[in-house]
């Protein structure tokens, strides 16, 4: 029971980031003589933070936890967040290589192509890409990382 | 059905096409620099765009320089190429720099460079870089920084107010734009040459600052001095001294602290390129950038700001790096940061 | 009177083709920049900066001015349809906006928004013109004390805006406010929590958080369920039922008075009074359960309020010369490169031009009524987009959102790590919105504190010897004993029924 207990998992995860932010702060002064030093504050709040995140994996073991099975995403739900994690991870690892354009079109085609026909994805994905960097990067000038050919 | 094959027959030509596009420019720039290439030493920088690295928020002040020295410095590089300026911010101006250092050395990539970033981040050490991992081009602008106090603040004169510290050690209160920045060291260097103690209280920025002045919560703020001048013309608050390096042409009766030997430090631009970049790079660069400084339309666009161009040539850029660094982190030491 | 003489040869300057035509293009400019998440009126205004160079000061500052105070109108729009805030201060719109729009109400969420903020808009707007200085010298009463009251205040509130468990809602406000503690702290200049990780010098992004928390949790939970997705209910009317007229405009009137009071004071932000409208319409409202359901006084108050600061803040600068937000500070900026100086000679030197400019955002206010009353019901059917194509595109624009912040790559990494937390913490019932209000208010929170303690000397009666902050002390300290003792009179009656069931 314990191990499919989502709740508690979430609340592991808190107290592991509470915990480092913690004992982080020791590193820093904690009182100067006018007052709180850069360490008071995430002393404090860390230490709150662990506290109240304690508090919930107890309640959630003893009633309100919700189970893994209900928040782990399954069958299509499960594939859709994968291409869609998947396709950001390709786009953030080549993106300044091959440039915004194929590098977007890449990902949206990764997500359109699951609820369209290849070509209708591909052409809406390419299309999108277009626009979206005519947009940002002509008109509002903002730095795109391109390719050698310059889109 | 029609409309499904339109689709995909006009994003089959788009995708042709711009695959085309792209190998019909690769093959153009290629020849050109091949052809270019085989025709002597003679370098033909800059076949493309120079990116101008500007670690500062968009819309700030060491923005709007770089912004308008890139318009004018077009006009002076070979080739017709341009400057395209491209804003990296964060953790005080660091990060634009820190992207510098591992750029290509091609002059491709150059960066503005201010006395925080390059001179006095690095003692520090947040940073990747250190003061002298840089390729100084030249010194583009430089302002001195004030000591700001209220229109009915009890000192008249800048003796009077070293008398008021001098007696009353940690009373007097005055707020810069951030614990470490130049501000901060500028005023805390002119301390301790008569051992005086003062009430430090950091802002983040010069705007919180002179609020906080204008408010009556502090007693001064040391600034830039055309971040100080409107409220000086408005008549709320006043310049009690210049507590920088040079003379400023908009503040000609404030006491220059120099006069009275203590060693200020001024708020100066510039600009640097990576390490290592070709002699004949760096002096295309440099030249294009000093007919820039000396161009009426950027003196008259400077003057709007408030700021006056202040060439520095690389060599003397250099040793203000070094120098600077050096006082800084001696002042940083004393001061306990 | 003077001043009113003065505003009609304004309206006239301000009347000229030209000058309409720049606030068109500025206040459009501004919506499109306050619809796409991530980008905001400090990119929108800071792009445009070299572009009105070279154009005449009255017409530059008139399209920077549009820009400004039309990003908010713009950032309801996403949040209301898509539970995405196109800026910060539409976080708090999204609590009850997104419901109705479920609802099939999200026309109704966007034009009772639009009226309240040209409600609001118009009213600081007067207010700018015609009491803006004296208010101005009463604001700067506000030092580092009476901001940490105030940031006090904002805090008590976000705590007393949790429902059903207290310790989740703690949870996630202790998360922001430790989140904000990442970066460089201008006060006691310590770098902190950055593990070595230059790009955390300067902490997280605000906008990125909530992007990610909100927005792309969102896409996430969205393209997990999208075969089961429901079409959504269709749109109907822009206005509120007959019943809901009354409460909304005086929500619309608290929302334009407490914006109003919050935007004279600079150093402030929009969420602020935003958080504190919302708030106040949950506590006075007749049945508070709505809240977060789809309450229309909950998008009502909290966006008359942010479009009331944003006039509001205005006062400073051209009082003051003090700019009290990034975006202001780039306004300034063009004002200095068009040799102007604002601050108190300003409405002397330059009458001609200050009241152009105040005219021309009465005009713009106006446009933007146009502009998004009978586009509520057009803006309405982006929720009729089928959501296999909506989802993927607006995740697109988000990550363009997010590099565009910094124009670098690691804020996509920042973005898509708080995607996954806002989707953990929506399965598992840990309501979002504590944390990035409390990250907003955390950074000013600590340097407030540690600013007024260097005043003090470290003494912390100190915060009581002066008077605004004495008062707002008290005050939430008060809330926090009511809540408390409200809180402990219900476990008993809760416990009591749970017996008797």
């Amino acid at each position: 029971m314990l191990l499919k207990n989502a709740s508690v998992y979430l609340g592991l995860v808190i107290l592991l980031f509470a915990s480092i932010i913690f004992w982080q702060s020791l590193e820093y002064v904690y009182y100067t003589d006018t007052g709180p030093g850069p360490g008071f504050f995430p002393l404090w709040l860390s230490g709150g933070l662990a506290v109240v995140s304690l508090i919930y994996i107890i309640t959630s073991i003893k009633k309100d936890g919700i189970l893994l099975s209900e928040i782990i995403p399954r069958g299509e739900g499960a594939r859709n967040i994968l291409s869609l994690l998947a396709g950001t991870l390709f786009l953030l690892l080549t993106i300044n290589y091959i440039g915004f354009v194929l590098a977007a079109s890449i990902l949206l085609f990764c997500l359109l192509v699951r609820f369209y026909r290849w070509y209708l994805g591909l052409g809406i994905s390419l299309v999108v890409s277009l626009c979206l960097f005519f947009i940002f990067y002509t008109l509002l000038g903002i730095p795109l990382p391109v390719n050698y050919l310059g889109w | 059905m029609i409309s499904k094959k339109l689709i995909a027959i006009f994003c089959t030509i788009l995708l042709a096409g711009s695959i085309l596009a792209g190998c019909a420019s690769s093959e153009s720039k290629t020849s050109g620099s091949a052809a270019k290439g085989g025709s002597g030493s003679e370098s033909d920088y800059p076949t493309k765009p120079i990116e101008l690295v500007i670690p500062y928020a968009a819309g700030g002040g060491t923005d709007v320089t770089a912004r308008i020295l890139a318009k004018t410095v077009s006009k002076y590089l070979p080739n017709k190429q341009t400057i395209v300026p491209v804003n990296k911010p964060g953790a005080s101006g660091t990060l634009g720099l820190a992207e510098l250092y591992e750029a290509k050395p091609d002059g491709y990539k150059i960066s503005m460079a201010t006395i925080g970033n390059i001179a006095i981040q690095p003692n520090y050490g947040n940073t990747p870089y250190s003061y002298d991992s840089f390729e100084p081009l030249l010194i583009a602008t430089s302002v001195p920084h004030v000591l700001l106090v209220k229109k009915d603040a009890p000192w008249k004169t800048v003796d009077e107010w070293f008398e008021y510290v001098k007696k009353n050690p940690n009373s007097f209160s005055y707020s810069t734009p951030g614990k470490g920045n130049t501000q901060h060291l500028n005023l805390e260097g002119i301390a301790l040459k008569d051992g005086l103690k003062l009430k430090h209280v950091p802002f983040d920025g010069a705007a919180p600052a002179i609020t906080a002045l204008l408010g009556g919560h502090v007693e001064g703020a040391v600034v830039q001095v055309h971040e100080a001048k409107p409220h000086v013309d408005s008549g709320t608050l006043r310049i009690l001294a210049n507590t920088g390096t040079t003379k400023s042409e908009s503040i000609k009766d404030a006491e220059f602290l120099e006069d009275k030997g203590y060693s200020g430090l001024n708020a100066w631009t510039g600009i640097v390129a990576p390490k290592g970049i070709p002699e004949d790079v760096k002096t295309t660069l440099h030249d294009a950038f000093k007919k820039a400084l000396e161009d009426p339309e950027t003196i008259e666009q400077f003057k709007k700001i408030g700021i006056e161009p202040a060439y520095s040539n690389p060599e003397d850029f250099k040793k203000t790096i070094e120098d600077t660094n050096k006082t800084t982190g001696d002042i940083a030491k004393k001061v306990g940061l | 009177m003077d001043s009113l003489i003065q505003l009609f040869q304004g309206f006239e300057t301000a009347l000229t083709w030209w000058n309409l035509l720049y606030c068109l293009a500025g206040v459009s400019i501004g919506m499109m920049v306050g619809v796409l998440p991530g980008l905001g009126p400090t990119t929108g205004t800071a792009i445009l900066l070299p572009v009105t160079f070279s154009m005449e000061p009255v017409s530059a500052i008139i399209m920077l001015s549009g820009i400004y105070y039309g990003s908010m109108y713009g950032g309801t729009i996403t949040s209301v349809l898509i539970n995405t805030p196109g800026e910060a201060a539409s976080v708090i719109t999204t609590l009850d906006g997104y419901p109705l729009a479920k609802q099939g109400r999200a026309g109704t969420a966007l034009g009772v928004a639009g009226i309240g903020s040209f409600i609001g808009g118009t009213i600081s707007i007067i207010g700018l013109a015609f009491i803006g200085p004296p208010l101005a010298q009463f604001a700067l009463k506000f030092g580092p004390p009476e901001f940490f009251a105030l940031m006090v205040l904002g805090l008590i509130t976000v705590i007393g805006l949790m429902g059903k468990s207290i310790i989740r809602g703690l949870i996630s406000a202790l998360l922001g406010l430790c989140l904000a503690l990442i970066g460089m702290d201008p006060v006691s200049g310590a770098v902190r929590f950055t593990f070595n990780e230059p790009n955390l010098m300067n902490g997280i992004d605000f906008v990125i958080i909530a992007m990610g928390l909100f927005g792309l949790s969102e896409i996430l939970i969205g393209l997990e369920n999208i075969s089961k997705a429901e079409t959504p209910p269709k749109v109907k009317g822009l206005l509120p039922k007959r019943e809901e007229w009354r409460p909304t405009l005086s929500s619309i009137g608290r929302g334009t008075g407490l914006g109003f009071l919050i935007g004279l004071v600079p150093g402030t932000n929009s969420v602020i009074p935003a958080i504190l409208s919302y708030s106040l319409e949950k506590k006075l409202a007749k049945d508070p359960s709505r809240f977060g359901k789809g309450a229309i006084e909950g998008v009502a108050g909290p966006e008359t309020a942010n479009n009331s600061y944003s006039g509001a803040a205005l006062i400073p600068l051209f009082t003051l010369g003090i700019p009290s937000s990034p975006t202001i500070a780039v306004i300034l900026g063009a004002f200095i490169m068009h040799g102007l100086t604002p601050g108190p000679m300003l409405f002397q030197s330059n009458p001609d031009i200050v009241w152009a400019i105040i005219a021309s955002m009465f005009i713009g206010n106006l446009i933007l009524l146009i502009f998004n009353l009978p586009l509520a019901g057009v803006w309405a059917k982006i929720t009729m987009v089928p959501a296999k194509l909506l989802y993927p595109i607006i995740f697109l624009i988000s990550i363009l959102g997010a590099y565009s912040v910094n124009n670098r790559l690691f804020d996509v990494w920042v973005l898509l790590a708080f995607g996954v937390l806002g989707y953990f913490m929506k399965k598992t019932d840990i309501p979002i919105a504590p944390i990035v209000l409390t990250f907003v208010l955390g950074k000013l929170l600590e340097s407030s504190l540690l600013q007024s303690m260097i005043l003090f000397r470290g003494d912390f009666s100190g915060f009581f010897s002066r008077p605004i902050s004495a008062v707002m002390l008290t005050i939430a300290i008060l809330i926090l004993l009511v809540s408390v003792i409200a809180g402990i009179k219900k476990k008993k009656e809760l416990l009591a029924t749970d017996v008797e069931m």
